[in-house]
């Protein structure tokens, strides 16, 4: 089955503390990654306003063939941005594990889904492609995250992310996880990996054999803390265990990240 | 799952990819890993030559390429020989191995899963030599978890211990040596941030991490070592160690997103894999770019400083684009010098 990529060095790349792209580079790196052929570009996050607002318009406005996503908080506010930069998915990030939801929020599941199910409706009904993120998935409770991404689903959500939030997975349990939700979510599935145990590619690789159907990654695997599933190595380890991307230029791919490097280190 | 043995495999790695090695800073080095965890040093003939007299108190194998490096062994804290079939495939290398009372391990490279049915051919071999245990290298191929059956499947043919040692060639190597040691391995070969040749090994300090995380509450690592060893290693090897490398990168517990900073504020555990402190860091908040108004104030409490409301979002405008155009975060003395220019921007306003 084959993976789509969704690329969010724009977005949690970014992230990363010490990095900071001015609109010029942003547009630069998203003209970058368009060529190679990803799916999806996630451009940033909207509800940041100024530079980071402009540089996601600017990034829609170039008529890239790559689709251009923001990241949004859970509520209206943050959609409204987004909506604003005329994105083509809008990507609502839910708080699914207890602590997530408790310690940050300050809420319960009941409030979760009631405020994901408005989030959702809302763009919905302004007719944009919605897909959910389930943050911090690995540490939730599987049986809430099922009746999430059911809820998910009837209000339109067109595709779920599975974030490994925090990093601490390993390969048999998200190939487990993944099998498990598979069976129950009607709409395709993506993996959010982060590296903090050194697992970002296994993980994805994993994710990718229990059929879901979108990796997330970001050049040079830069990201919060150990970073992200990185984008070259999770291409030549899919070539290699799953026959995926062989008709992907390596080469190409290796100077993309390297130019990419140079704009994010201005080096 | 039981208490895995840990070898680790950096010594003759960092002796031959670096120039100048001192002796006193290797074996250094090797107490360090000891006190992490380690419980045996492989080192080969270059190695040992390096290290000269090996310090007592720690154990060692030794990596046996041709009979003759067998004569290399003169002390008793080498406790054994880490080979090929072609070596063991000559009686008087057998009988000398034996008259020495040294262990056996014999390394095997697996390639892909339908290897292991060539394992089956050196079985005779490996018991008319009495090996101790079987190393299973490379499994660059075995991406299905499954794989593990594989450990059961030698066990039983050889009556050897299995020790295995993933190579990193698609960047799998952490996640296989976790999975061997959780299915039973009795061994795990490591080496310290995976260097190792061709494609580098499972990262020593990635699958403590993950084993202590993930494994059974009794294994307890001195993880709070490892800044002290990768400054060692760092001396020893003069290469860098990226800031985001995984459980030992400076930079793995810097915040800086308002998401972040905000979800740390109030519970740590919302954006952290563990406790900065069990691998021996802290947690450090930057200003830059993403940074929202709630690390800003904390940032200005910090230093002291009072800020209004309204100054606190010109100021927040300001580091954006400050930060932007340095393309970094900014350190406290140019927030500070910026939150004066925010200053005499307000008073221009009233």
């Amino acid at each position: 089955m084959p993976v789509r990529i969704v690329d969010t060095t724009l977005r949690d790349g970014e992230q990363k503390a010490g990095i900071a792209l001015g609109i010029k580079e942003k547009l630069e790196i998203a003209g970058l990654l368009d060529k190679t052929g990803i799916y999806q570009i996630e451009a940033g996050i909207p509800a940041m306003g100024g530079h980071e607002k402009k540089s996601i318009y600017k990034i829609r406005s170039m008529g890239l063939k790559s689709k251009i996503s923001g990241w949004n908080r859970m509520n209206l506010s943050d959609v409204k941005h987004s909506i604003d930069c005329g994105v083509e998915i809008i990507h609502i990030s839910v708080p699914v594990s207890d602590i997530q939801i408790k310690s940050k929020l300050g809420r319960d599941r009941i409030w979760v889904t009631d405020n994901m199910k408005k989030c959702i409706s809302f763009a919905r009904e302004k007719g944009f492609e919605v897909t959910v993120g389930l943050e911090d998935a690995s540490r939730a409770d599987l049986g809430y995250i099922v009746e999430l991404i059911a809820a998910a689903h009837l209000e339109g959500a067109s595709r779920i992310r599975y974030a490994d939030t925090v990093g601490i997975m390993l390969r048999r349990s998200v190939y487990e996880t993944i099998y498990f939700l598979k069976q129950y979510c009607q709409m395709p599935l993506e993996m959010h990996a982060h590296n903090d145990l050194g697992m970002a590619v296994a993980n994805s690789i994993a994710a990718a054999e229990a059929g879901a159907e979108f990796v997330d990654c970001t050049i040079g695997g830069i990201g919060e803390r150990a970073g992200n599933c990185d984008f070259c190595q999770f291409i030549n380890a899919a070539g290699a265990y799953l026959g995926l991307f062989e008709d992907t230029n390596k080469e190409e791919i290796t100077n993309l990240q390297k130019e990419v490097m140079c704009i994010i280190t201005k080096k | 799952m039981g208490n895995v043995l840990i070898i680790d495999r950096t010594i003759p790695e960092i002796v031959n990819c670096a120039g100048k090695v001192g002796r006193l800073d290797l074996i250094e080095f090797c107490w360090g890993l000891k006190e992490l965890g380690v419980g045996l040093f492989e080192i080969n003939a270059q190695a040992l030559k390096k290290l000269e007299k090996l310090p007592a108190g720690i154990d060692f194998v030794l990596r046996v390429e041709c009979g003759e490096d067998i004569n290399l062994i003169r002390t008793r804290n080498v406790l054994g020989i880490v080979t090929g079939t072609h070596v063991l495939k000559e009686a008087k290398n057998i009988e000398r191995i034996g008259k020495m009372g040294l262990c056996i391990t014999v390394e095997q490279r697996l390639d892909n899963t339908s290897d292991i049915n060539g394992l089956a051919s050196n079985t005779p071999l490996y018991k008319q030599a009495s090996v101790n245990c079987v190393r299973l290298l490379g499994l660059n191929n075995f991406y299905n978890s499954l794989w593990l059956e594989v450990l059961e499947k030698v066990r039983g043919e050889t009556g050897a211990k299995i020790d295995i040692c993933p190579e990193n060639r698609f960047f799998c190597a952490s996640a296989l040596a976790v999975e061997g040691i959780m299915d039973g391995a009795d061994a795990v070969t490591l080496s310290f941030m995976g260097i190792g040749r061709p494609y580098g090994f499972a990262a020593l300090e990635e699958v403590l991490a993950a084993y202590m995380l993930h494994g059974n509450e009794r294994v307890k690592y001195n993880l709070s070592l490892l800044p002290k060893l990768a400054s060692q290693y760092l001396i020893l090897t003069g290469a860098n160690i990226c800031d985001s490398k995984p459980v030992i990168g400076r930079g793995i517990f810097r915040y800086e997103s308002g998401i972040h900073a905000d979800g740390i504020q109030k519970n740590p555990a919302t954006y952290e894999p563990f406790h900065p402190a069990l691998v021996g860091q802290e947690r450090r908040l930057c200003i830059g770019k993403h940074s929202g108004r709630k690390s800003v104030s904390r940032k200005l409490e910090e230093l002291g400083v009072f800020c209004s409301d309204k100054r606190l979002e010109l100021f927040l405008e300001k580091i954006r684009e400050k930060s932007i155009s340095l393309c970094r975060e900014l350190c406290d003395a140019e927030l500070m010098q910026l939150l004066g220019e925010v200053r005499e921007d307000a008073c221009t306003d009233c």
